[in-house]
């Protein structure tokens, strides 16, 4: 079954993680039958925005199995609207990335709604990395406030899931990226059932979980093939437009 | 996908069954034991959740039961040393029943390994000649461990290490040669690849958490892993053999 990974990093952590080249990245992925990849540069979420977000649009000009994900942050509106205006009118990127834990300000916040609201206008998702449930709460917040963007939530959330697929259930504008490394089972299914068959997506968060690991979830999650099917390629395909 | 090993014997060192307090996946002890049919795990040691949960003497009891029931059930007993009452005769018992491995509970249950009960626990375990399983996913718990065992020859196995505190427990495995790595929450590209050359691939051992978590996300973690069919052999089955002082 082919899939898309909405949800994958380029660089390095802070971690005994083994680093990965491009090559490397495309060929792991390639391995499970993902054929495209939304990938954010590490760089630009937690050392350099502007850096980051550069390298990442220079290296996959030439690697069309890879779609960008321009990483903004809160605490920088003025140089994250221009991160948007750069490479959102990329043909190759297809987001925007968002990781609360290397900011600080609330996803309530006046800035963080303004960055929101400019993003509006390229019509492209925005996956969120959101740490624990005050983030989660100022998220909704947002969610419902900006009906129209699209907001995707990583990893469901880790070991707070049910508390995100509640949101996903009430605000039809956010969707659940499935992968990260709690397994907890059946947490598929239940997001299957309380978002719709449309909202929940592949996002292993490659390198920090392996592409085998989150794809072990789909495969044992308890939804119909055709839901999985749905899951691993066909949802991420209609809200990032590839 | 294709998978890359076409026979082998799966023993998952760990797993549980009864009911989960808070969320709703099915984790009965025939879920389990469907869920080791469904991917031919032949053995697995497990650990009934009221032990964990609730009441250690009577989860113990439960667990013993199941095992008794069906041979490949492997049983881990328990104790809580927050209630102190009936600890040390619960490591006897384990003993005294044939268990071959205690496990414990510091994060889910809330105290720490750092406690004069827990250290004292700990070493009862020990010295009873048990191999002991202890949760250690959070920063500064495979170093708690470590300060809990001293230069105790305790064969351990650390459960829920992951990327944010896998240096650290690299660290702890030097100092402990006794060390091993459940692989259960070990997700990350290179995690278990990066155990096997800095601590020994003998140090890491197959768990998945199943029922209460998906068996396939560990199982292809390691299926999928940069090792030879011999290695990743050895991290389904002969290595849990070995830290279980199992023959057969």
């Amino acid at each position: 079954m082919p899939a898309i990974d909405c949800h994958v990093h380029h660089g390095q952590w802070p971690f005994p993680v083994r680093h990965q080249t491009f090559e490397d990245l495309e060929d792991l992925l390639r391995q499970f039958a993902i054929e495209r990849a939304c990938v954010a540069s590490s760089l630009a979420i937690a050392g350099d925005l502007a850096a980051g977000n550069q390298a990442l649009a220079d290296a996959i000009e030439s690697r069309p199995f890879f779609l960008g994900m321009a990483t903004i942050n809160a605490n920088s509106p003025e140089q994250s609207h221009e991160e948007m205006r750069k490479h959102l009118s990329r043909r190759n990127f297809c987001g925007v990335n968002l990781d609360a834990a290397f900011h600080s300000q609330p996803l309530n916040s006046a800035a963080f709604h303004g960055l929101v609201k400019a993003l509006l206008r390229f019509d492209k998702p925005l996956l969120v990395h959101v740490r624990g449930r005050q983030d989660l709460d100022g998220l909704a917040e947002t969610a419902a406030a900006f009906p129209s963007q699209k907001i995707i939530l990583a990893d469901i959330g880790g070991g707070e899931w049910p508390a995100f697929v509640e949101v996903a259930a009430r605000l039809t504008n956010v969707a659940l990226a499935c992968g990260g490394s709690d397994a907890d089972r059946d947490r598929i299914k239940e997001a299957v059932d309380a978002a719709g068959q449309r909202r929940v997506m592949l996002g292993s968060g490659c390198p920090l979980v392996h592409p085998a690991y989150a794809l072990g979830m789909v495969r044992d999650s308890s939804i119909a093939a055709a839901m999985k099917d749905r899951v691993l390629y066909r949802n991420a395909k209609e809200v990032f437009k590839i | 996908m294709t998978e890359a090993v076409a026979t082998e014997e799966i023993i998952d060192g760990q797993t549980m069954f009864g009911f989960r307090p808070g969320r709703g996946a099915d984790i009965s002890l025939a879920a389990l034991l469907g869920e080791m049919s469904k991917h031919n795990v032949k053995q697995a040691c497990t650990i009934s959740a009221v032990g964990i949960f609730l009441d250690f003497d009577l989860g113990n009891q439960q667990t013993l039961a199941a095992c008794r029931e069906s041979p490949a059930l492997i049983p881990m007993a328990t104790a809580d040393p927050r209630r102190h009452v009936g600890c040390m005769e619960s490591v006897d018992k384990a003993a005294a029943e044939g268990c071959r491995v205690f496990a414990l509970f510091p994060e889910t249950q809330g105290w720490s390994m750092d406690s004069e009960a827990a250290c004292v626990l700990a070493k009862a375990v020990c010295g009873a000649g048990l191999a002991v399983a202890i949760e250690a996913s959070c920063s500064g718990g495979p170093s708690r461990v470590l300060r809990a065992l001293g230069d105790s020859d305790a064969r351990v196995l650390l459960i829920g290490v992951n990327y944010l505190n896998l240096g650290e427990a690299l660290q702890v495995a030097k100092a402990h040669p006794g060390m091993h790595f459940c692989t259960c929450s070990l997700a990350s590209v290179g995690s278990l690849e990066i155990i096997a050359e800095h601590a020994g691939v003998e140090r890491l051992i197959f768990g998945s958490g199943s029922p209460a978590n998906y068996f396939s996300s560990p199982y292809l973690r390691v299926k999928y892993g940069d090792f030879t069919v011999e290695q990743k052999q050895a991290i389904l089955s002969g290595n849990i053999r070995r830290f279980l002082g199992q023959v057969a």
